[in-house]
Order: structure tokens, then sequence, then C-alpha cells
């Protein structure tokens, strides 16, 4: 990475960790300046978060999609913004803070392990879809993890005597929601990716690890939803389906990154 | 993280049990059962969801929502102002007005999510069935082709072929490549390639394509794609006996520069050789420091059977040299490209399907089933309107709307 990049970074990594802190602190010992404090830093550290990007954009010419680094760059980006959405249109959401700046922290931390080189874009990457497929999976991705952040606090949250019922209501909605935007969003992605392949492979499907461990995913989510909206999970059990249901797309977003078919080797 | 990595490389890397290999459990008679059982499943949910929703619209409910939100409120004025009132605001909220009886005004909203949730499942019916042709009728293989040696478009020209019986019969139609070039970017990366491919057919004029990477070619039906490149050096090796042992396009690994390829020999051994494109001298051996054919040169070692290396030497392009008798002409470098070429008559459906299923979805997620039945009766302060609104799902979140509908109509109400 370069200097701009680098400063950029580190100091979205350190605004991440004060929010963490902060919003921490807020919501244990109910310290309300704090927790506000936390959740100002957030949006703050996403802005800078967003800059570094840009920088490396600047740099490499292309969207930062491309390697381990570049994904941790993206992907936490994705998260952390679309929580922001999700708690100005919920602000019940807001409590999750501390959880989703440690997310973007441990993603982010991540990349950092990651070589960091500034590389042009190989081949394959050369094509309109991949705006669309990689828009799509990191949507998805961030809607999962969120909601599965959603789901672990609506489950903190009713296991407290005051709970509020309205509140943990709209909680439950927002996750059941998030797993059916990022459902959507897991759909085109994939679609998107088949008709990619074909042109760059001559074949849709080649069964290569992100493939299979994608369709694992997808599948995952199709039955968290079925249970959800067509039985009628609700509370407890739909918030612990959401928070389960997460460990398939990580396996399929960062585990990856440990084998050696590389989704899209050409040389 | 090994187990995770054994997990993941599931297909890749011949860890795993043959029959866990996912490509291999893909073509097995129990996949294929699962895959028809999941098209009888969708069919069967499909009907059922169309049956329910026509069932309920012929008896006069809306749809069977699970949650209910009721609320009471008082507006002033008679009866028909009211009403007229209340189905305006309702109708502002993008309900559509269900069947009319005194005092009771029904209306519902979400009919387009559920075409989308219908148009999602027919969607998935469409790739499966869309696999399906595929798996039938799918025809890939790959071509390798070096430049200025084009191949008959027949069988035995592929390296690799699944569905040989489904290529077009042979007629004397020769596909090759001219004019590769490829691009790399200022710290060697390889950035793009590209060539001119050729198609000519006996009694046809020639066809002339540019196809590159994510650009490929169409010619009798068959998609050609470009896939992977290399150096082919012209190659010929002459004995001590003066006996040709080889001549030949050599088909070179591109990275990395330098790797060693094997060529066999007429009669027995090996020619071994290193390519390096851009030669120099470092450390007191050859490297290349670019993978710009700007000054080739090739590394080769004679091996005759039985292992023993006969002669080794560094030969440029244009030139020959002898060693120990032996001589190994290396007369021009050229490019080999390896394409892709495909059929695949199921593909039309899986976009069909992926375009139903992601509109489908998209419809779902917008527009949610819901209903609301408002009664109402005149009273002292002018009409009490009682709001019963059913939802199927985010019930929590429809609450908040049934609130707005209520403050819309605060104006001319006070809760009761």
């Amino acid at each position: 990475m370069n200097a701009v990049e680098g400063a950029l970074l580190w100091a979205a990594v350190a605004l991440y960790a004060a929010s963490f802190v902060l919003a921490l602190v807020g919501s244990i010992f109910h310290a309300g300046r704090a927790g506000r404090a936390g959740a100002a830093a957030l949006p703050s550290a996403l802005a800078l978060h967003l800059l570094a990007g840009v920088a490396r954009w600047i740099a490499t010419g292309h969207a930062p999609v491309m390697d381990a680094y570049e994904n941790s760059l993206t992907g936490s980006w994705f998260v952390g913004v679309i929580f922001l959405a999700l708690a100005w249109r919920i602000p019940a959401a807001r409590a999750a803070t501390p959880a989703v700046a440690a997310a973007v922290l441990l993603m982010l931390g991540n990349g950092l392990m990651m070589p960091a080189r500034l590389v042009p874009l190989e081949p394959p990457f050369r094509s309109g879809w991949l705006v669309v497929h990689v828009t799509f999976a990191w949507l998805a991705f961030g809607s999962y993890v969120v909601a599965a952040i959603v789901g672990g606090l609506y489950l903190w949250h009713v296991r407290r005597a005051e709970a509020d019922a309205r509140r943990a209501g709209l909680l439950d909605d927002a996750s059941g929601r998030l797993v059916a935007f990022g459902f959507a969003a897991d759909t085109v992605m994939i679609a998107s990716g088949a008709i990619w392949a074909h042109g760059l492979w001559g074949r849709y499907w080649a069964w290569d690890p992100i493939e299979t461990w994608s369709l694992v995913s997808w599948l995952i989510y199709g039955v968290n939803l079925h249970l959800r909206f067509t039985l009628g999970w609700r509370g407890r059990r739909a918030a612990w389906l959401a928070v389960g249901s997460v460990v398939g797309i990580v396996v399929t977003f960062f585990g990856i990154q440990f084998v050696s078919d590389v989704h899209t080797e050409l040389l | 993280m090994a187990a995770l990595a054994i997990v993941l490389g599931l297909g890749s890397t011949g860890r795993a049990p043959a029959w866990l290999v996912p490509r291999t459990a893909a073509s097995s008679v129990w996949f294929l059962a699962l895959t028809a059982y999941l098209c009888a499943a969708l069919v069967a949910s499909i009907v059922l969801r169309v049956r329910t929703w026509a069932r309920l619209r012929r008896l006069g409910h809306v749809s069977s929502e699970r949650f209910r939100v009721e609320r009471t409120l008082v507006m002033a004025g008679a009866g028909a102002t009211a009403e007229a009132r209340l189905r305006e605001a309702v109708a502002a909220q993008g309900y559509a007005p269900r069947g009319a009886a005194a005092g009771i005004l029904r209306a519902s909203r979400g009919d387009l999510g559920f075409a989308g949730s219908i148009a999602f499942h027919a969607g998935l019916l469409l790739v499966l069935g869309g696999v399906a042709v595929s798996s039938l009728t799918r025809l890939g293989g790959e071509l390798l082709l070096a430049e200025g040696h084009p191949a008959a478009l027949e069988a035995a020209s592929f390296v690799t072929l699944d569905g040989a019986g489904r290529l077009p019969a042979p007629d004397g139609t020769r596909v090759g490549i001219r004019d590769f070039i490829a691009e790399y970017s200022e710290s060697g990366t390889p950035v793009d390639f590209a060539a001119v491919m050729t198609f000519e057919r006996p009694g046809a004029p020639p066809r002339e394509r540019l196809v590159r990477v994510n650009q490929g070619a169409t010619f009798a039906g068959l998609q050609f794609t470009l896939q992977r490149y290399g150096f082919a050096p012209a190659l010929e090796a002459v004995d001590e006996r003066g006996r040709t042992r080889l001549d030949a396009v050599g088909l070179l690994s591109l990275l990395p520069p330098g790797r060693e390829d094997s060529l066999p020999l007429e009669g027995g051994g090996t020619l071994r050789v290193s390519l390096y494109p851009d030669h120099a001298r470092g450390g007191g051996r050859s490297v290349s420091r670019s993978l710009r054919p700007a000054r080739p040169v090739l590394h080769f070692a004679w091996v005759e059977p039985g292992g023993r290396v006969a002669a080794e030497g560094e030969v440029a392009e244009g030139a020959s040299v002898t060693v120990g008798g032996r001589t190994v002409r290396f007369e021009r470098l050229a490019y080999f490209a390896g394409v892709v070429v495909a059929r695949d008559r199921g593909l039309w459906l899986l976009i069909a399907g992926s375009l139903f299923g992601a509109l489908g979805l998209g419809l779902r997620l917008a527009y949610p089933d819901q209903s609301l039945r408002a009664e109402w009766e005149p009273c002292a302060e002018g009409t009490r309107v009682r709001l019963t609104a059913s939802t199927r799902f985010f019930p929590a979140m429809y609450e908040q709307t049934v609130e707005r509908l209520v403050a819309a109509l605060r104006e001319d109400a006070t809760p009761a």
C-alpha cells in the first residue's frame, strides 16, 4: 500500500478501535455520552476507510477487489455502511455498534496480515461483470454479517428482565429483512458470476471451492428464509438461525484464502 | 485451520475421498435424484401457493397473514365522510380495495410480492432445467493453437474434450491464431492478452475474429475463448549422425520464466528446454528481465535414453548451436494459446431463470403481503373506526406502518 492509503487506513483503524471501546463502555456502564461518542466515531472511521479505498483505487487503477487484502478492505467497509443504513432506519440497532466495530476491525486485521502490493488488474478481472458480481457479493456478505450481529443483539436484549418487546421485535424484523436482502444480493452475485464464467472459461459452473461454498451458503440462507417466513420462526430461534448461518458465508469469503485453487486463475 | 483448508479444498486438492469431491458428487445418481426431487418440490410449492392464493381470493379473504395489529380511532364527521377519508388514506398507503360491504372496507397490498415469489420459484425451475440441458448437451474442450499452425476442428485436435460426440462432423474446417499480443504492467505482471482467430472452411471465405480474455468469438455455433498462453519456439534438433530427432513447435510454459519443459526426441530421449524471453546474465546464470520476448534465448539439455545428458547449451532466436556433435536450431519464437471451445444450450435457460429469480426476489422483498380491514360505526363524537391490519412478515415494522396510517388520519381523528 502507498503512504496516503496507509495513513488513512490506520487512522480509520484507530477510530474503529475508539468506536468499539467507547460504545462498549456506553453499553456496559450505561454511560450515554461514551455510547454516543462511540456511535459518532463509526461514520468518521468509515469515511476514512472509504478514502483509503479510493487512494488504493487511484494507485492501482482498479477497484480494490482482487486479493485477500483488498477484499478485506472492501468487505469490511460494506459491513460498516450496511450497519449505518440500518441504524439510521432503526435506532434500536445502534446498540450493536461495538460488535460491528469489532467485526470491521477483525476483517481489517485479517487483511492487514496479507500482502498489500499495488498490482494492476489481472486479465480475468477485466470484464464489465466484475462490478456487478463484486458489488452484490459484498452487499450480500455485509447484510448477512450485520443480520447475525443484530440477531446476537436481539438475544442479548431479550435475556434482560426489562427487555422492551417492541424494540426486540424491531431487531428481530431487522435481522430478517437483512437476511432477505442479503439472499437477493447473493442470488444476483451467483447468477452474474455464472454468466461471467461462461464468457471467461467456457462454462458457467466448475465446482471450484468458492463456487461450491457460495452455493452452500446460498442454500443455508434459503433454508433460513423458509424457516423464518414459511414456517414462521421468530424471536430466539430466528436470531440463533441468523447467528449460525453466517458461518457458511465467512468460510466462503475468508476461508478461501487458505486453498490453492484460485477462483479466477487463468495463466 | 488445516481442517478448514482440507474441507475448502474439496474438488481441487485430491485430499478427500472421490465421492466427496463436488465435481464427482454432482454427476452422481443420488445428486441427480436430489435435483429431481427439488424440481418436484418446487412445482408442488408453486401449485400450492397459487391454489391457496386463488382460494382465498374466491372466499373474499385478502390473504393468510400471520400477524395482526389493531387500532381504534374516532374520526370527526358522518360515516360517508369518514369512509371517503379512510379510502383516500388507505389508497395513499398503496392498498387496493377488495370488495365492499356496508361499514366495512377490505384492502390489501403485496400482489406484486406474491407474483415475485412465484417468479423466483419458477426461475429456480428454469435454472435447474438449464443445468439438466447443459449436462445432456454441453460440449467443452481445449485446443492448443500455436501461431501459424492452424488445427482441424475435430476431436483429435483437442487436448481435453467433454462431449466429443456433440462436435460438428469434420468438414475440413481449420482454426488458428495469429498476431498474438500480450501486455504487461510495469512490474511485469500480465494484464491482457489477445489474438486474431482465423476460421477456414473449404468453399467459404475465411473469417477472422479478435479474441481476448472475456471476449470470445463464435463460429459454427461454438464459442471460442482465450484461456491461457505460452511460448511456442520452432525447434530443430539433429544428432551427431545427422539424424533429425526433433522438428517441431514446442509449447512451453509461460510462468515462471526459465521454467523447464521436456520435448520428446524421436528414437527416445528428451530435449529439456528453458526459455528466457528477455535474456540476461545474472549471478553467473541465465535470467529473464521480463516476459516480453525482447531477446529470447533457449537453454537446452539433450538427454539420451537412460538419463545421460549428452549436450547442454544456450541458443538465441534465429541461431543454431552445436555441442558434442548435436545441433539445436532455434528458428523463431511465436506464441501459443489455449482456446476453450464450448457450446452450452442450457446457458440461456440459466440466464432466463436467473433473471426471473432475481426479479422475483426483489419484488418479494419490496412488496410483502399485507391486508387491512376497517370497520366503522357512528358514535357520539363522529365515526368510530376499528382498523385490523395483518401481515405475514416483519410485524414490528408493520406496526410502525399502521401507525403512519393512523397518523395520516389523525388530522380527522383522535385515538380512542
